[in-house]
């Protein structure tokens, strides 16, 4: 955005926690015990303005979660997310609303967000009034002209309907003319097309890369769909069980993957794309583990076909492969190290203790 | 046809659900067939009327909907025409099965899972022992690569990909030469997913079954199917050979549809999709459904449902583009 200098980034999220409380059984109190879900585990990223970055992995894997901090409808357990250069996490008051109105999020299911009450129209009003923006018959027009913009054309013809009476795209379209009506400066799309039809995702999708073009808008969208988020993002991290498993430009994480769990995904997803050679697939077998109380070592070592001793004993930390594309893994590592000797690999410090299941 | 002896038959099939004053033209002159040993994909949108088409096969359809004319013939007989409690005894899960997408709802929460095969095995074939049971419900959880531990789980116990497999394996608990899947992938994960339809190619092989995959992913179809059909808004649109349907797809839906479908790999252009809505099924076009939203509706479209012109061996198109193939009319 112009008022930001290239060099800083939009967003700047630092060993990023979400750790969520289990149930305790009487045993467990008994013997004082407590667990915890690692939803999202020291997750470290920057965003750039304008930038798209897809979050991709499979249902569990704490995507949604990490969307969420984002914009502050959860609190981290600890960690740091600086937007614009201030941490949100103690914003409170009219700075808080503040952060609102340029911090947008959009869901996968259209219709559970708007009250079915409201008309489209006083919905989309809503947004404008709360923030006060412009005199009432401004965001009247306002009103008017997104929905024209988004092809929702006559305007008249939606804003005195409701949800029920529209179809799952065209309400998909309206939640996102009303995420952008306040010209958000990050946009957070949780699997924002993952319940349409595919011959009208593409609208939705074009439409979202559209108001990025205009308001330079950085996404941060959210898929379990690889081939989606290849054709809508700029860059890609691939989650599992909470963390960052690689992470870089499209070309460089779907085109020229990495890690072994993002080949997995890639080489199993279906597609109608010409087959690839049956030696390419990687296969990972049974389910993912229990997010509850994970211990050291990598979190695909009981997956994944390379395991090596040490997987079992010390997490891989996000290391850098080339400008900008890291990657989590311990066989990646070795195997950089060894094709480039002339540079020596970093001094191996200890991976740091992880934090135990205290909450 | 061309296809001299089909397992499966469906000629001018239609379906109509009955909703308040209204009608619902959910499914209007279908027609299929299936070479024993083949597997066909349906693939289509919501609202395109495949899985009402599953359901009339099997005579699963709600209260509601009604067969309003055409014929199932299976092996020599017409379903449609059957007794409900003859098509129960003699063919429904003996002869045809089916997998649903939602399988958790399909098992009591409060029995275990080897339980319930049992129970479901002595209703279906009375006949047997309990030995001879036990030792068939074995085989099956091997033949899906169950382990038996899951004889003792309780359903909830099971991981999707475990209770997707545990739904085959009832599918299958008598053998039945004609398996239908709808959307029985849909819900799960990349990686399960792709496990578990390599397994249904192996079972494919190992039952002999013929399979008819309905899915609203061309990425299942592709991967699973011989043939491919395309329905929308209860038309059906195209039949084609699999990599004719993906390298040449004739009818004006189909081409739209593979061009909203985002690639993994290789260029990809700016995604085109399909602008419009389906039309409303109670009073649908008189024509072509997808007339509206065509590129290249003209005046005769609206006028009466094409016919299906045969463009080539194994390849219908309901299109009047393909008028220029009068010879090669069906």
């Amino acid at each position: 955005m112009s008022g930001l200098p290239p060099t800083e980034p939009l967003l700047q999220v630092t060993d990023l926690r979400c750790l969520f409380p289990v149930r305790r059984g009487l045993l467990d109190v008994l013997a004082r015990r407590r667990h915890a879900i690692h939803a999202v585990d020291a997750v470290t990223f920057d965003l750039q303005a304008g930038e798209v970055l897809a979050l991709v992995g499979e249902s569990g894997c704490g995507k949604s979660t990490t969307g969420r901090l984002l914009v502050r409808m959860l609190k981290p357990t600890s960690g740091e997310i600086r937007f614009r250069g201030r941490d949100i996490a103690n914003l409170a008051g009219s700075e808080l609303k503040a952060f609102r109105r340029e911090a947008q999020i959009i869901f996968q299911n259209p219709f559970e967000v708007f009250d079915p009450r409201q008309t489209i129209g006083s919905s989309l009003r809503q947004a404008l009034d709360i923030h006060a923006i412009g005199t009432p018959a401004q965001r009247d027009q306002r009103v008017h002209e997104a929905l024209e913009g988004a092809g929702l054309s006559p305007p008249a013809a939606f804003l005195a309907r409701y949800p029920h009476e529209l179809s799952g795209g065209q309400l998909q379209r309206i939640a996102t003319v009303r995420a952008m009506l306040l010209e958000p400066r990050l946009l957070v799309a949780d699997e924002p097309v993952s319940m349409l039809d595919v011959s009208v995702r593409a609208e939705i999708l074009n439409h979202l890369l559209d108001l990025r073009g205009r308001y330079g808008t950085a996404i941060v969208f959210i898929t379990h769909d690889i081939a989606v988020a290849r054709y809508v993002a700029t860059r890609v991290a691939v989650m599992y069980l909470g963390a960052f498993m690689e992470i870089g430009t499209v070309e460089e994480v779907i085109d020229r993957p990495r890690h072994p769990y993002t080949r997995a995904l890639l080489t199993n997803t279906l597609s109608i794309d010409e087959e690839l050679p049956s030696g390419e697939r990687i296969e990972i077998s049974g389910d993912p583990p229990s997010p509850v109380n994970l211990g050291a070592g990598c979190r695909l070592a009981g997956r994944c076909p390379f395991t090596m001793d040490r997987c079992r004993t010390e997490t891989p930390r996000l290391r850098s492969v080339g400008s900008g594309h890291r990657v989590a893994c311990h066989l990646v590592e070795e195997a950089n190290a060894q094709a480039s000797p002339a540079i020596p690999a970093p001094p191996q410090s200890a991976t740091p203790p992880r934090p135990s299941s205290r909450v | 046809m061309t296809t001299p002896n089909p397992l499966l038959h469906v000629q001018d099939l239609s379906v109509v659900y009955r909703a308040g004053e209204g009608a619902i033209h959910a499914v209007q002159d279908v027609t299929l067939s299936l070479e024993p040993g083949r597997s066909l994909g349906l693939v289509g949108e919501s609202g395109s009327g495949k899985s009402t088409v599953a359901a009339a096969i099997l005579r699963l359809l709600p209260e509601n909907a009604r067969i309003t004319s055409g014929s199932i013939v299976f092996d020599g007989t017409d379903l449609a025409e059957l007794s409900d409690r003859n098509l129960d005894r003699l063919w429904r899960w003996r002869q045809l099965a089916i997998v649903f997408q939602r399988s958790l709802s399909a098992l009591s929460p409060v029995h275990r899972v080897g339980h319930q095969l049992d129970d479901v095995l002595k209703l279906r074939e009375p006949g047997l022992t309990e030995a001879q049971r036990q030792e068939r419900i074995v085989g099956i959880l091997r033949a899906v690569r169950l382990p038996d531990r899951v004889l003792r789980a309780y359903p909830f116990e099971l991981s999707g990909g475990m209770m997707q497999r545990t739904m085959i394996a009832l599918a299958l608990l008598c053998t039945p030469p004609f398996l239908i899947l709808d959307e029985a992938t849909t819900a799960l994960d990349v990686i399960t997913q792709a496990e578990i339809l390599r397994e249904m190619e192996r079972l494919r092989a190992e039952f002999e079954l013929t399979t008819l995959v309905i899915s609203h992913d061309v990425g299942v179809i592709n991967a699973i199917a011989d043939s491919v059909a395309v329905m929308y808004a209860g038309q059906l649109m195209e039949v084609a050979p699999k990599e004719r349907f993906f390298s040449a797809p004739a009818h004006p839906y189909s081409k739209a549809l593979i061009a909203s479908v985002p690639r993994l790999r290789g260029q990809s252009g700016r995604l085109t999709g399909i602008p419009g809505t389906l039309p409303e099924l109670h009073n649908p076009p008189p024509g072509c459904r997808f007339a509206p939203r065509c590129p290249h509706a003209m005046p005769r479209c609206s006028a009466a449902p094409p016919p299906l012109y045969q463009i080539a061996p194994r390849h219908t198109v309901r299109c009047v583009l393909y008028d220029q193939h009068p010879e090669q009319r069906p």
